[in-house]
């Protein structure tokens, strides 16, 4: 199902079956796909739910609207079920004028979309799931932000009470469908001064309430990068809540969360630390 | 690309990405560079420059008037509506840069960007600029 004439790809995961519409789609496309639909299906021991995103559409033309439909009914016909995920509210406005938005069941995110169908992911470990695009996005981030070049290096388990190891703490609060959590990206004084010289364009030799924002802002960009892939796999991020907090030997995770975990980074300005704390909501 | 004597603002309520843009702003050669901390202060810096601002560089979240906000209001705005206008955003999430695309936004540029990355997006912005002129 790679034909990159198509209109849209599938996947066969485990347990379902997993449809993207891409935004080129069109009604010749449908015809195509109507064609196909047996192909879509799978064989008989592909047939599985099948979870449609429409996220890359804010409206899908009629011809899609009606293959969409001969999907959904072969689907429920093999005895399974099927959910929409990435529907807009425009998109929802237009399945509903046109009367199919209970046979386009959607919800707000895959994971819902799973459970929904009774779809059973293999558990993840949380912290180090969660903690890999943050990792990704924390080299990328310094890297064209600031010009550095950093690298994780060690991996280890703190007690969350004990005080965070860098001098200067961006904090980002997370609220998610599976966990609660926080990331702290922390740096003692001299990497951090370093990096906002690199950042702004000047030297800076001691910390100042100016430099204050930095950190937040850092692990704000941070965040952003690393929030789209934490939910392309699945995580939903609903909230986060940014802060910053400054000082020696400050400590800033909640205490509910026993254990923390800590990735130690090198760079050619020194080292810091990303801190990862996660509980059940 | 811009005249480098075109008077920029540039607007974010995060005093160090504003200097990061500004930083960006210098070495691409802008010389006439103005920050201001949300989209109030920036309309009303706008509205009463003389000569005009002649670019924009906004984030998207900030408190009080947001990116969006302000460029509506700039688009709403008889004398403002042609300036060229650049959003900032953290998240590459593709609603929100349609809704952007909607109010009439230039082009956009995702944090984290060097300079190569604001030069290209400025040299979009300045094209679509030539072309909404020429009619």
């Amino acid at each position: 199902m790679s034909d990159p004439n198509r209109q849209f790809s599938l996947k066969r995961l485990e347990g379902y079956n997993m449809f993207t519409l891409h935004s080129h789609a069109n009604a010749s496309g449908a015809k195509l796909f109507e064609l196909d639909i047996d192909e879509v299906l799978g064989q008989e021991e592909e047939v599985s739910h099948f979870v449609v995103d429409l996220s890359e559409h804010e409206s899908i033309n009629q011809a899609w609207v009606r293959a969409l439909l001969l999907l959904v009914r072969d689907v429920k016909k093999s005895s399974f079920d099927i959910r929409f995920i990435g529907v807009n509210t425009q998109l929802r406005r237009q399945m509903k004028s046109l009367g199919v938005d209970t046979a386009f069941k959607s919800v707000p995110s895959l994971s819902i979309a799973l459970k929904e169908l009774g779809v059973k992911v293999v558990d993840q470990k949380v912290d180090t799931a969660f903690v890999n695009p943050f990792l990704n996005a924390t080299i990328q981030v310094l890297k064209i932000q600031a010009q550095v070049e950093a690298k994780s290096n060690r991996v280890f388990l703190k007690e969350s009470s004990t005080d965070s190891l860098g001098d200067i703490s961006g904090v980002i609060g997370i609220v998610a469908e599976k966990f609660n959590g926080a990331i702290v990206v922390t740096f003692p004084e001299k990497t951090f001064l370093a990096i906002m010289s690199n950042m702004l364009g000047e030297t800076f030799t001691e910390f100042s309430s100016d430099l204050a924002d930095g950190a937040g802002e850092l692990v704000n960009i941070i965040f952003g990068q690393a929030k789209i892939e934490l939910n392309n796999l699945g995580f939903g991020i609903k909230t986060a809540l940014p802060s910053i907090i400054v000082g020696e030997q400050h400590h800033v995770t909640e205490t509910q969360m026993k254990k923390t975990l800590v990735v130690q980074f090198e760079s050619d300005v020194g080292q810091f630390f990303i801190e990862v704390s996660t509980s059940q909501p | 690309m811009f005249d480098l004597k075109t008077k920029v603002l540039v607007v974010d309520d995060m005093l160090t990405m504003r200097k990061i843009i500004s930083k960006i702003l210098k070495e691409i050669g802008f010389t006439d560079i103005t920050e201001v901390p949300d989209g109030k202060i920036a309309f009303e810096k706008l509205s009463n420059s003389e000569p005009k601002f002649g670019l924009i560089v906004s984030d998207w979240n900030m408190p009080n008037m947001t990116g969006l906000e302000l460029l509506e209001e700039v688009r709403d705005d008889v004398d403002l509506k042609g300036t060229p206008f650049l959003m900032v955003t953290a998240e590459a999430e593709q609603h929100q840069v349609a809704e952007a695309v909607r109010a009439g936004v230039d082009n956009y540029v995702i944090k984290p960007f060097d300079t190569k990355t604001l030069r290209a997006k400025l040299e979009a912005v300045h094209k679509k600029y030539l072309n909404k002129k020429a009619g």
